[in-house]
């Protein structure tokens, strides 16, 4: 890799903090592109011993006190632990086969034929990678999956309403036509493209052939079933049409980028409007794609496939999963975690789509949504109806935003007791955008609760001793501020007897680093922090291509995070920017 | 002999006649001789090594010790392995211990990438060798994975293809027994197999497909053709013939994803596994306890802390190490209701125990080291006579991967290594 592409990719990772050099092995959480040429040894400059490292150009990045540069000077931002990407040279990374995730295929079976059985639910989990659960290189498809996919497809088929989907009678005078034509329109959109010939006379001599041994209506749903289990449904192949101004890449076909709106817009297919205006030549042009990703927005589709990277982004699935020690959380059961989770689900649909739609809104809204039982974990008045979830808003000292949400500070806790570590590490890698090495094999004991000793007081030992402080003077000083949230989310002012230190130390960002004091004045930092502006649009890039960037992805990813801020962070706006990235437009062959 | 079980379900396709259907007879499953009841390979999964607070078995002994006490009265039926060494792990990319460790486990080569391993493992390669006369080449199961990493992926069929594992017991007897159980009630098959037809046509379409995509995309397009064309073979094989087993009966579909439930989910899991092998429906099964970074507090047992705590002390929650003792030996006792089972069937002269071999792994030594080596494994049955137990073998430090290739001799594959060879000496000595 030349020197050129060195720099890029240098400032292009999101940062590794290279915390400490003892630790054996630390092979960089999800980095994939961080690892070989990145990581140098060194808290205080951890970029410091990059070949070509200089100055980064771009995203504005505000002094840093994490070093012991000139604050301001750039090689300080890296130092200070900045993720400043610079756009060199326009490219795209490479293309990468996407399969449905099991969401897409309930979705698009859904809007194929108009069945809510959800399937996919029950299919074998793919492999999470990183914090999503669609990353193309854990796409492979397993004997479980392939049983799935014939079940589902067989079992969605029988279901299937032909009559109505036909529109015609595919026994009657005219079936022949009548099944072409179903044909043609079912397979467009399963396919998100026009069948060749050879396929549409293979699906209709498919159905001839079915009919024959049986009746018409059979030989449709042979059809469909032939359909929801082809490759062409369950993966969306990409190869470009013509060639574009990227060096090596072409532009993706108008079909392909259909494809492409529909799943990230929806996590479906293409509806016929799209298709439309595919056929029509229109998505080539970025106004023609903007205004299809604009009339997409507004579909109500939207909102669950959005929803779906949020939840994922924030964690909410491990909130599911997690256990409690009765003898700490007697009030906690599964009614209290199923409230939790629909009050973040509700709120960030509510930020989304009803309110102003800005990522500082979902960080610092002084509103959220509560039941029964979350008024009274809260300590706010109930609902009328208990089992309602109403608008209502928080004491302003003790709450403010998603970080505060029971949810989150429930899945990012120990069983027994809150956790400075766990919410620490979920500031810092999910919306600061820093990876951490993972922690060593040997960790030595903390000491055991007892009275008068606080929480925060024992992890304090983790920055008393050098073996932990490299890292976790980078990670306890963002949980030392929510531990006024109890392991499920309660506020207290006292922990095992003793008054709750809230105050906390950011370090090793581009431009909020210093010392605060509990949960609403962090959630206000990262609000108004370049760093977590740009990181939104970074997790989503990562997101909407199944992917990490690489370096050739710099270009949109400035672009897209240029975007994002002119915009004043409007999460909407980022969802047109994306599709106005070359990245997004364009396919690459990997080598 | 009725037949027509054979026809409520497979291989239906249209135009299959009567004369087709007579191909589908049901065929004795072979063993390594006509005649002897076929050797099985079931691998365990257990999270977070072993706790050095309590003593080892050692060479020469015949007492297993307290984590182990549940396994005293088959003793003679256990191979323990101690000072095994995963040798390929701390090479290559990765994450974590746990991360590293389980896809490492079973494969003994450096990962792709942090996510994916980079070959196939020990139970996948036997399924290949001997996998072709079932129903199923081989079967995976697994007790409430919390979150799907790399930390909770043990098993591929070759570099980056993951092989995941059956959570849900109810759907796990849908789709191994409902295919092959004799119709209480004969009914007339469909007149033609939807199923059947969607996947000759998805071949059809892969193949034309794979010709037009890039050589990058066909990781992808190849994981699904293989396995459809490992299903076509299944509907090729012959189903057991009537009354010669008996699915076990599940009870009411329960919440698996519930820690309340992990017990319950996994003796079903394990019920499950032994009427698959006493079926005929597969040679070779896994079991995956939880994940590697154990998130299960064991709460019916009153511990009450996640299992990755305890192994690693965190915040003091096992002052005294009752906890984790409980924890360890509570997954001896589910090994020893497997060995139970297993010793319940009687098989050819012996049980069904005689004839399987059971991998029982962690990808840890000691618990909070988190290291891969002086690892203590287990191997219970003998696969036809074919391991000495009854004994503590110190393996002294020998690559898993030589243990690896013993179990792959033991299968009927030649191979003299296994994995990474750079990792591999040759079959693990002293095992008959």
């Amino acid at each position: 890799m030349g020197d050129r592409h060195w720099r890029r990719l240098a400032a292009l990772s999101s940062l590794l903090l290279a915390c400490t050099g003892q630790i054996e092995g630390s092979g960089g959480g999800a980095g994939t592109v961080v690892e070989a040429d990145v990581t140098a040894p060194g808290v205080a400059d951890p970029f410091g011993s990059a070949p070509g490292g200089g100055p980064s150009g771009a995203a504005g990045a505000a002094p840093g006190s994490g070093s012991d540069g000139a604050p301001g000077d750039s090689s300080d931002d890296r130092a200070a632990g900045v993720n400043v990407v610079e756009c060199l040279e326009p490219a795209v990374g490479p293309t990468a086969l996407k399969r449905l995730t099991h969401r897409e295929y309930d979705n698009s079976v859904r809007d194929l034929l108009g069945d809510s059985s959800a399937p996919g639910l029950a299919f074998a989990p793919d492999t999470q990678v990183g914090l999503f659960d669609n990353t193309s290189a854990a796409q492979t498809v397993s004997v479980l999956l392939a049983d799935q996919y014939l079940d589902a497809a067989e079992r969605l088929a029988e279901g299937a309403d032909v009559d109505g989907l036909l529109g015609c009678d595919p026994a009657g005078a005219d079936g022949a036509a009548c099944v072409r034509g179903f044909v043609e329109r079912f397979g467009r959109r399963a396919y998100r493209r026009p069948l060749s010939a050879t396929e549409l006379d293979d699906l209709v001599g498919l159905q001839a052939e079915l009919a024959a041994l049986a009746d018409a209506r059979t030989g449709v749903r042979g059809v469909i079933a032939a359909v929801l289990a082809s490759p062409n449904f369950l993966f969306r192949p990409e190869l470009g049409g013509a060639d574009g101004e990227l060096e090596g890449a072409k532009q993706l076909t108008d079909f392909e980028l259909a494809a492409r709106l529909a799943s990230l817009l929806w996590a479906s297919v293409p509806d016929d409007t799209l298709l439309d205006a595919a056929a029509a030549g229109q998505l080539q042009d970025p106004a023609g794609l903007e205004a299809q990703a604009r009339r997409m927005l507004d579909d109500p589709r939207a909102r669950p496939a959005l929803a779906a990277f949020y939840e994922q982004w924030f964690g909410l699935p491990l909130l599911q999963t997690a256990t409690k020690d009765p003898a700490a959380y007697p009030r906690f059961d599964d009614a209290l975690r199923a409230s939790m989770a629909e009050e973040t689900r509700r709120f960030i649909e509510h930020v989304l789509w009803e309110d102003d739609g800005r990522l500082a809104t979902l960080l610092t809204a002084q509103y959220s949504f509560v039941d029964g039982s979350l008024a009274e974990l809260y300590g706010v008045a109930p609902p009328a109806d208990p089992s309602a979830f109403e608008l209502t808003f928080l004491d302003s000292e003790q709450r403010r935003g998603l970080l505060s949400q029971a949810s989150l500070m429930t899945a990012f806790a120990s069983p027994a007791e809150s956790s400075p570590v766990k919410r620490g590490k979920w500031v810092r890698v999910r919306i600061l955008c820093q990876d951490l090495p993972d922690p060593p094999a040997e960790v030595p004991e903390l000491p055991g609760p007892e009275p008068g000793v606080t929480t925060r007081e024992r992890f304090a030992m983790h920055t008393d001793n050098p073996a932990c402080a490299g890292c976790h003077s980078m990670i306890d000083g963002l949980g030392f501020g929510l531990e006024h949230y109890d392991g499920i989310g309660a506020y207290r002012t006292t922990d095992h007897g003793a008054e709750v230190d809230a105050s906390g130390e950011i370090n090793h960002t581009r431009d909020i680093d210093g010392l605060y004091s509990g949960a609403p004045e962090l959630a206000d930092l990262l609000a108004g922090s370049a760093q977590v502006s740009d990181c939104a649009p970074t997790q989503w890039f990562r997101y909407a291509l199944g992917r990490r960037e690489t370096a050739d992805d710099a270009c949109s990813l400035v672009a897209l995070q240029d975007a994002f801020a002119a915009s004043g962070g409007d999460l909407r706006e980022l969802m047109v920017a994306l599709t106005q990235t070359d990245a997004f437009r364009h396919y690459r062959q990997p080598e | 002999m009725d037949e027509r079980w054979l026809l409520s379900r497979r291989a239906l396709l249209g135009g299959l006649g009567a004369a087709g259907a007579m191909a589908l007879l049901p065929r004795r499953l072979r063993g390594q001789n006509a005649g002897d009841p076929p050797t099985r390979l079931l691998v365990v999964h257990v999270p977070e090594g072993m706790w050095n607070g309590a003593p080892r078995p050692s060479p020469g002994g015949t007492d297993l010790g307290p984590i182990l006490e549940a396994l005293q009265p088959y003793q003679s039926r256990v191979l323990v392995l101690d000072d095994l060494d995963m040798q390929s792990r701390d090479h290559g990319p990765g994450g974590d211990g746990h991360h590293r460790g389980v896809p490492h486990m079973f494969t003994g080569t450096e990962m792709l990438d942090e996510s994916n391993a980079g070959g196939i493992s020990v139970d996948q390669r036997i399924a290949n060798a001997i996998g072709g006369d079932s129903p199923h080449a081989s079967l995976q199961f697994a007790v409430r994975i919390v979150y799907g990493d790399t930390n909770a992926r043990p098993l591929w069929s070759g570099p980056g293809r993951v092989v995941p594992a059956m959570q849900n017991p109810w759907e796990a007897y849908d789709r191994i027994f409902r295919d092959v159980m004799p119709d209480a009630e004969p009914t007339p098959g469909p007149a033609v197999n939807l199923r059947r037809s969607a996947l000759d046509h998805s071949l059809a379409e892969l193949n034309s497909l794979r010709g037009r995509l890039p050589v990058s995309d066909r990781v992808l397009l190849d994981s699904y053709h293989d396995s459809l064309r490992d299903i076509e073979q299944r509907l090729s094989v012959a189903a057991p013939a009537p009354g010669t087993c008996t699915p076990p009966t599940l009870g009411n579909s329960i919440d698996v994803s519930a820690e309340r439930n992990y017990p319950a989910v996994g003796q079903l899991q394990m019920d499950l596994i032994v009427a698959a092998f006493q079926c005929g429906l597969t040679r070779v099964a896994s079991l995956q306890w939880g994940n590697s970074n154990d998130q299960c507090t064991y709460s019916w047992l009153g511990v009450n802390a996640l299992g990755h705590d305890l192994a690693h002390n965190n915040n003091n929650v096992d002052g005294d190490g009752s906890k984790k003792l409980q924890v360890y030996r509570w997954y001896s006792e589910q090994a020893a209701y497997l060995l139970e089972r297993l010793d319940s069937i009687p098989e050819g002269g012996g049980t069904m125990l005689d004839n399987t071999l059971i991998l029982w792994a962690s990808e840890f030594g000691e618990s909070n080291g988190h290291s891969s080596n002086n690892l203590m494994w287990l191997l219970m049955g003998n696969a036809a006579g074919q391991f000495g137990t009854g004994r503590v073998l110190d393996c002294g430090g020998r690559s898993t991967n030589d243990l690896h290739t013993s179990l792959c001799n033991a299968f009927g594959i030649p191979d003299q290594t296994f994995g990474n060879p750079a990792y591999c000496s040759g079959p693990l000595p002293n095992l008959g």
